[in-house]
């Protein structure tokens, strides 16, 4: 009796240690949401599809190393329309229980929402919305929650904007009504007169316009010699040139680096155009990243800049993710603030955020890049 | 018409939909869901005032995402640069509207048919564009931030709170709308719809009744934009754009023009249809499109066709009691007999002995 | 603002303002005999453009990729008459409440086109190759102004089209058949028109239309799938400037519009496409039937 009672107990101690461990081994899903922009014009398409093609490509190294918390993307597309983005935050996070969220291409959109994540506790990594302001409005509430992986608009500005007053005398703006738009007008104009200088024209158009020539032709008659681009059809403004006889510089926002605008346009036609960049390809690693994804993806891989973010913005996450080992949003928030060792693609440091900055970029790691002979590279100071 | 019974069970409809509306923050498997029924309400009203405007009165709107956009800024404009109390801005928002909707139906009254639909376009386009340049009043698409959510004071209850008041005026206005389907005014501007001329000579006044179904449908319009202002406390002119007045128009079509009971159906099809592809978006548009065809190439008349379909072959059912088996048998029979039609693209199946049967 | 730049402006707007006669004509033409017409004519164009663009990339010589197209959307024309509107008259048409349900389907229709070329060319721009020069930038200058060759043979074009569209309206016996049918079907089938063959040929004429003006802008804007829509507005537009019942009137409404959209651009180009717009509302008013529409009377 007495031997049959103690070895069931220790039959029955044994199977719950077993199921205990087990359990433990069990790996838990974390649900990381994607927010993107994924229908709609190409202005804001090749930005979001591209961010996309770098977070999976992130996700298949993760899964590669083998790591202990099985991850789960959960991708919706937001139409460019703020009021979807808000209702798929929602749905997000109480319907889908997801741990963190990463997105999405306009800026007003992450505005929208990212104040509900802050709300919730569930951290954002930001992507490839490029408004100044959208880590620093948060960062005074200890602990933020939002983070971003993608270029900052004033960085771009101020660096375009030093060179640009330093090599020429008369610079033009063409720039899209929308809030994109004038917020770059209204920095441009700004960073011009702390420089000392001023536009000769500035001209407006709508986002849909298809013809540029009458902005082109006032930018012609006012003598701009460089003529600054932030209208989201980066290749529009090329096209009427040669008819009105008028070849200026052109620089403008990194949308200009877009293998797409390099097909439409033409080699010779985009020959000397200067962007804000982040992606070195003459870096081996960004260029071993390059053929990766012209492997992975083929034709459908066409911006390598904002492709590279969105890689470092999937190994920020789920490096993160994986340090945390469950779904727990305070501890992923934790996790990436305090992240380190980081191999980033881009230009993002291997310790990307602190405290008091949840920006991948800093002002630093922004460069200027030019076209020569069908190629983006570093601009080199004159 | 609706029949006489409809008519005297339509307040325990409205009873049921009351305690239906009072639960369903409980009832919701999470809060996404009482999201879900914020947008839906709001949405809903909207397309009732287009119904009333289409459907009724047969003029056509494609900028209803105008009166839309301008509710939502005269609420929200209000309430947080000029800091007015909600008591104030909602309806001044909804005023805003009426406005717009007396001015661009006094417009209206030139022109007719896709002339119509074109001017009521560029208004749409004209209010967008606005929204979009005049940033300094409206944020432009960065958007307005900070606009007052209905709290009560009690923010954790936030969504529950506006879920009620919105769906509280779903409620109102479709009551509203139920009793103007089956009342003279219904009548009056049906007959309006059919011919104008006719109309004249029988003494109504057709420039007032046109235009007081526009300000009517752009109020409601407003009231929805006032609603969507206050849902998440920020707009942004991206929202407001012909895609909003499309999706608003499909929704009234989708769900039966000219029938009161249509904007509800229209508006449910339509949010999910938006919620079901939203993870598809390689393919999201084909089976948008997809199921635009096969509804409407189904029943034309929209989905509430499949409870109004009345084919002389089923007969009438000799019962009025609302479960009587004679009833109950007449209504499958319909159903069946609307599948039919679908299926053999046939007016009426032929009369076999099993249909004379359905008559009883 | 000089002669020269005003010229400029003037013949690019004509171009634009071709593409969006062809459109209308073919928005025109279906409402004309049917009272419904293609919400989806800009994605057609759009699919032209692709297609278009795809032939000349293969290196299909000038005239056999313009007979592909041509043949790929009256296919497409014929489709979307037999299976997306045909099918709505089967319980009796008119002011029956399935009124309006063609705005749905032939807006289905345009989705499910929209998405197709967005899995075959993907969602991004893409480059068009020139029709009638061999670079895209090639210039001619004359008396001091440069255009693009592209531009001017498009007003050509479509000047050409046009004309060929006015002789088959108003000078065979077909374009008899769709006056007869437009203005009223029954009498015109106890004339012995075959009405059905007459509707099909409408919405394939209006498919045909779209072809030509997808093929003519591809070298002119930029190709993207979203871009039907936008089109398909302002060709209702410039189809209720120049009044639904007269061709004529859509030639010169097209022309004002794309030449005002020009004009307006260079004046203020913060508000560049609103003036457009207003214009379109103020004619409305004026004229409530457009330029040269006739005004009717509603008599029921």
């Amino acid at each position: 009796m007495a031997g049959t009672r103690r070895f069931a107990l220790a039959a029955a101690a044994a199977a719950l240690i077993v199921g205990g461990a087990a359990q433990a081994q069990q790996p838990a899903t974390v649900r990381v949401g994607v927010i993107q922009g994924l229908s709609g014009p190409p202005a804001i398409t090749d930005f979001g599809e591209s961010y996309l093609q770098g977070i999976r490509l992130a996700l298949k190294d993760h899964e590669a190393r083998n790591p202990r918390t099985k991850i789960e993307l959960v991708i919706y597309d937001d139409e460019a329309n703020p009021q979807r983005a808000v209702s798929l935050t929602q749905r997000l996070i109480q319907n889908d229980n997801a741990a963190a969220v990463i997105g999405t291409v306009n800026s007003g959109n992450v505005l929208a929402f990212a104040p509900i994540l802050q709300r919730a506790r569930i951290p954002l990594v930001a992507g490839p919305a490029i408004a100044t302001d959208i880590t620093q409005r948060f960062i005074a509430d200890r602990p933020s929650f939002i983070f971003r992986c993608s270029m900052v608009e004033q960085f771009q500005i101020d660096a375009m904007l030093d060179w640009g007053v330093k090599t020429f005398r008369r610079i033009g703006l063409l720039h899209s009504t929308t809030g994109y738009g004038n917020f770059a007008a209204r920095e441009i104009q700004e960073g011009l007169r702390r420089r000392g200088a001023t536009l000769v024209a500035t001209e407006a158009a709508a986002p849909g316009l298809n013809d540029l020539t009458a902005q082109m032709i006032r930018l012609r008659d006012a003598g701009a010699e460089l003529v600054l681009n932030f209208h989201e059809s980066f290749e529009l403004l090329y096209r009427p040139l040669p008819r009105i006889n008028y070849r200026p510089a052109v620089a403008g926002n990194w949308g200009l680096s877009s293998l797409k605008v390099l097909e439409i346009v033409g080699k010779e036609a985009i020959e000397g155009t200067v962007m804000g960049q982040a992606l070195d390809l003459s870096d081996p690693k960004a260029r071993a990243f390059d053929e990766r994804m012209r492997t992975e993806y083929g034709a459908a891989y066409r911006w390598p800049v904002v492709a590279a973010l969105g890689y470092d913005a999937g190994q920020v996450m789920f490096r993160a993710v994986e340090r945390a080992g469950r779904p727990d949003p305070a501890a992923i928030r934790d996790a990436l603030e305090t992240l380190d060792g980081v191999e980033a693609v881009s230009a993002t440091p291997a310790r990307p955020f602190s405290p008091e900055d949840h920006e991948c970029l800093d002002r630093e790691h922004v460069f200027l890049g030019v076209w020569r002979d069908g190629r983006v590279v570093r601009l080199e100071p004159r | 018409m609706s029949p006489g019974p409809s008519r005297r069970l339509a307040p325990f409809g409205w009873l049921l939909a009351a305690a239906l509306i009072a639960a369903w923050p409980s009832l919701a498997p999470n809060a996404f869901f009482v999201h879900l029924g914020q947008t839906f309400a709001y949405t809903a009203i909207a397309v009732i005032g287009l119904n009333l405007l289409l459907g009724l009165s047969g003029q056509m709107s494609l900028g209803q995402a105008g009166f839309y956009a301008l509710g939502a800024y005269g609420s929200a404009i209000t309430a947080t640069t000029l800091g007015w109390p909600l008591l104030l801005a909602m309806p001044f928002g909804v005023l805003v509207a009426a406005a717009a909707g007396v001015a661009v139906g006094l417009v209206a009254l030139r022109t007719r048919g896709l002339y119509l639909a074109m001017a009521t376009l560029a208004f749409g386009f004209v209010v967008e564009i606005w929204a979009q340049r005049a940033v300094d009043l409206t944020g432009g698409t960065m958007g307005l931030f900070g606009v007052p959510t209905l709290d009560f004071g009690n923010p954790r209850n936030t969504a529950a709170y506006t879920f009620w008041v919105a769906a509280g005026l779903l409620l109102l206005v479709q009551i509203g709308s139920d009793w103007i389907f089956a009342s003279a005014t219904g009548r009056q501007l049906r007959a309006i719809k059919e011919s104008e001329s006719f109309a004249r000579t029988v003494g109504l006044n057709v420039p007032l009744w046109r235009t007081a179904v526009f300000a009517a449908s752009a109020m409601l319009a407003g009231l929805a934009g006032v609603l969507f202002a206050h849902q998440t406390g920020f707009v942004s002119s991206d929202a407001f754009s012909i895609r909003l007045s499309i999706a608003l128009l499909i929704a009234a079509v989708i769900g039966g023009l000219g029938a009161t009971r249509g904007p509800l159906l229209g508006t449910a099809i339509l949010v999910a249809i938006t919620e079901l592809i939203a993870g598809f978006h390689t393919v999201g548009l084909i089976i948008y499109g997809g199921i635009l065809l096969v509804v409407l190439l189904l029943v034309p008349e929209g989905a509430v066709a499949f409870w109004r379909a009345r084919p002389a072959c089923c007969g009438a059912a000799p019962s009025t009691r609302r479960f009587h088996p004679h009833q109950v048998a007449s209504r499958l029979c319909r159903w069946r007999a609307v599948a039919a039609r679908a299926w053999r693209w046939q007016a009426c199946p032929s009369p076999t002995p099993a249909s004379r049967r359905c008559g009883m | 603002m000089g002669a020269t730049n005003l010229v400029q402006l003037l013949v690019g707007g004509m171009a634009m303002g071709a593409i969006y006669t062809l459109t209308a004509k073919g928005l025109f033409i279906a409402h004309l005999a049917t009272g419904r017409m293609n919400f989806g004519q800009g994605d057609f164009l759009m699919v032209a453009a692709y297609l278009s663009l795809a032939a000349l990339g293969l290196g299909l010589p000038l005239p056999l990729a313009v007979a592909c197209v041509i043949l790929a959307l009256g296919v497409m024309g014929w489709g979307l008459e037999r299976f997306a509107v045909r099918p709505l008259d089967r319980f009796g048409t008119g002011r029956a409440a399935g009124a309006h349900a063609w705005i749905l389907t032939t807006a289905g229709v345009a989705l499910i086109v929209q998405n197709t070329v967005e899995l075959v060319w993907g969602k991004s721009s893409q480059y068009s190759p020139p029709l009638f020069s061999a670079r895209r930038e090639e210039v001619v200058t004359i008396a001091g102004a440069g255009f693009f060759v592209e531009e001017l043979l498009v007003i050509l074009a479509a000047v050409a089209v046009v004309g060929a569209f006015y002789w088959f309206l108003f000078r065979s016996r077909w374009g008899k058949d769709v006056y007869a049918v437009a203005f009223n079907p029954e009498s015109a089938a106890l004339l012995g028109i075959d009405v059905r063959r007459t509707v099909v040929m409408v919405w394939v004429l209006a498919a045909l239309l779209a072809a030509v003006s997808g093929i003519l802008v591809g070298p002119l804007v930029t190709v993207q799938p979203h871009m039907g829509l936008i089109f398909t507005v302002k060709a209702l537009a410039v189809a209720s400037l120049g009044g639904f019942a007269n061709p004529l009137g859509i030639l010169v409404g097209g022309l004002l519009f794309g030449v005002a959209e020009a004009l307006s651009n260079y004046w203020d180009s913060a508000y560049g496409d609103l003036y457009p717009l207003l214009f379109v509302v103020a004619m409305l008013v004026v004229r409530p039937s457009g330029l040269f529409g006739e005004a009717r009377a509603d008599v029921r």
